[in-house]
């Protein structure tokens, strides 16, 4: 992890201004959040390709609908909290019953939003839009994984929702990584036990994995950054190849991804034992990234020493 | 442009359409789609609209967007009088497999433009679509109707603040003021009136009509065509408009007639086709 630190939200931004460069169909919408959702370059680069839509979450869908059933390529970008909180029905219904080509972006997804507490730390996003059908659900890990999930958002057909998260985050690829939809994405391979995670945390779970006390257990890392449709088969193999799985995500444990990997485990028979890592049935609240990250259980050293108990 | 009595006639085929496809259906909302039926005459068989019946997707045509998708039966009924769909298909509205859906699902039906059900979504698509035509340089003029109970619905307004703040001049909306919903009348449960006044204060053109004058219809919608803002055209109507024993009671809303209610209103539609 040679280079900075960087924000998914970097990533996305930086790749929709390449985007709105390389094609005209692309159209951006925006709740009145460019600069924190890093869409304000864009506005400035392609005005004629932005429409604020003021603070109205649930007409930015609406618009963007008919955006996209009139041949355009529109993503509608602001806060996971309000994107898809606010406005499910209109995604649910406006979106994936008409199968509108629409990208929704949720940004500050996670508690490392931060300061702004708990009405603003979406941890329920996951599970809001994987149970919908004809819904693409990624999830990046850093910088070069958000740059070209947004590539690959603009590229497929149909409804998309891109988690992102505020905080700056050590990348765990380097420019060189290639994003291929239908395989899980191994950060380090391993054996035993494996921690399968998905966007936000993947830094984490490697820290943990490398981690002195745990370090000559030479647990697995894997990232998943497609939650839906699930790579099934790939994670049905990767649980038979190990003793153990630690799921981990910056959500709820109900609904989200750790559930998603439960479900598929379960509907192919396999009896891997699997431990949930997230949040548990709660809210947040105001304060830095990892101090949070440290109250609600995705502290470092409280990951390892759950992990380690089950060395024993 | 076809003749006001042609249009008339055409208004009454659609309505008893709508009631014998809601006979057979045993559901559906019988009102709204009664009550508009001169409105979807003049949209279009007059036609307002510029549109191919027989190519539904052509790039450049105009969109009519059914925002109160509930009173879909007669969205359904003119289509197929139009030749976009099969009459046949009428005889299976809301049935299993069917390709008339209880509420527009575009991905079935050949000329619905947008899958609306939910209110308030269809006319923040009716934007959208408005903002495309913009984008696209394009003169297509992009219809669409409201109820006036779907009114109550805060994202309407959202979509109203943003066209009337774009000057979306491509953009009409009509309203089917019947001043009803499920629960009696809209002004003694969340009043809209002075509903003229607030597209004003939005900075939309706004003009009200009676709904079930097509002249009067069809140069309000002319008049739109040649404004430089969004414009609502608020339709006078009177819910389950030509059968006596409909019109103006909430109850057919969203209820259909039984068959001999049916019966009743198809005596009386046929009455006043041959006063026309």
């Amino acid at each position: 992890m040679k280079e900075l630190p960087a924000a998914t939200r970097d990533g996305f931004g930086d790749a929709m201004l390449a985007l709105g460069k390389a094609r005209e169909d692309i159209v951006v919408l925006c709740a009145d959040v460019t600069e924190s959702v890093r869409v304000k370059a864009f506005e400035k680069a392609y005005p004629k390709q932005f429409v604020a839509t003021g603070i109205a979450e649930q007409n930015m869908i609406a618009t963007s609908v008919g955006l996209a059933l009139s041949g355009k390529t529109p993503f509608a970008v602001s806060y996971a909290a309000f994107n898809p909180g606010r406005n499910f029905d209109h995604i649910r219904v406006g979106v994936c019953y008409n199968q509108a080509n629409v990208k929704i972006v949720g940004g500050h997804a996670g508690l490392m939003t931060g300061p702004d507490g708990a009405t603003h730390q979406m941890l329920e996003d996951i599970a809001l839009m994987r149970v919908l059908p004809h819904m693409t659900v990624l999830a990046p890990a850093d910088y070069w994984d958000a740059y070209q999930l947004t590539e690959y958002a603009a590229h497929i057909k149909g409804p998309v929702y891109l988690r992102l998260g505020r905080a700056k985050v050590p990348r765990v690829h380097t420019k060189a990584y290639r994003f291929f939809p239908h395989q899980l994405d191994v950060l380090k391979p391993g054996k035993g036990a494996v921690i399968l995670t998905t966007g936000s945390t993947a830094y984490r779970a490697l820290e943990v994995a490398r981690h002195s006390k745990l370090k000559q257990h030479n647990i697995s890392v894997v990232h998943c950054p497609v939650i839906k449709p699930l790579p099934e088969i790939q994670i049905v193999r990767l649980a038979k190849k190990h003793s153990h799985i630690f799921t981990l995500e910056e959500h709820q444990m109900a609904g989200g991804f750790g559930s998603a990997v439960i479900e598929s485990l379960v509907r192919h028979r396999v009896t891997t034992p699997i431990t949930q890592f997230g949040i548990q049935d709660t809210f947040g609240e105001s304060g830095e990234h990892e101090d949070l990250w440290g109250k609600y259980g995705f502290g470092q050293l409280h990951l390892v020493q759950q992990i380690k108990t089950l060395f024993r | 442009m076809r003749s006001a009595r042609d249009i008339a006639l055409f208004a009454n085929t659609l309505r008893q359409d709508v009631i014998r496809m809601l006979v057979q259906a045993k559901s559906g909302h019988t009102g709204g789609a009664l009550g508009t039926a001169d409105f979807f005459a003049a949209m279009y068989y007059a036609p307002i609209l510029n549109y191919k019946p027989s190519r539904p997707k052509w790039i450049e045509r105009d969109r009519f967007v059914l925002s109160n998708g509930h009173i879909c039966p007669i969205l359904y009924a003119t289509l197929a009088r139009v030749g976009v769909i099969p009459l046949e298909w009428l005889n299976r509205f809301r049935a299993l497999n069917s390709p008339l859906q209880g509420h527009p699902n575009r991905l079935d039906t050949p000329g619905v433009e947008v899958s609306t059900g939910p209110l308030g979504q269809g006319i923040g698509a009716a934007v959208g679509m408005a903002m495309a035509a913009r984008m696209d340089q394009s003169t297509r003029h992009v219809y669409c109707m409201v109820g006036d109970g779907e009114m109550q619905e805060g994202a309407v307004w959202e979509a109203i603040m943003l066209a009337g703040h774009q000057k979306l001049a491509g953009l009409t909306v009509f309203v089917d003021r019947n001043y009803l919903q499920i629960e009696g009348e809209t002004e003694d449960i969340v009043g809209l009136d002075p509903l003229k006044n607030k597209f004003d204060a939005f900075n939309w053109d706004v003009m009200e009509v009676d709904g079930h004058s097509i002249p009067d219809i069809l140069h309000a919608s002319m008049w739109a065509k040649n404004n430089s803002r969004p414009t609502a055209i608020i339709l006078d109507t009177i819910m389950g408009k030509n059968v006596s024993f409909m019109e103006n009671d909430a109850y057919w809303h969203g209820n259909p007639p039984n068959e001999e209610q049916a019966a009743r209103a198809l005596v009386e539609l046929e009455k006043i086709r041959k006063e026309i």
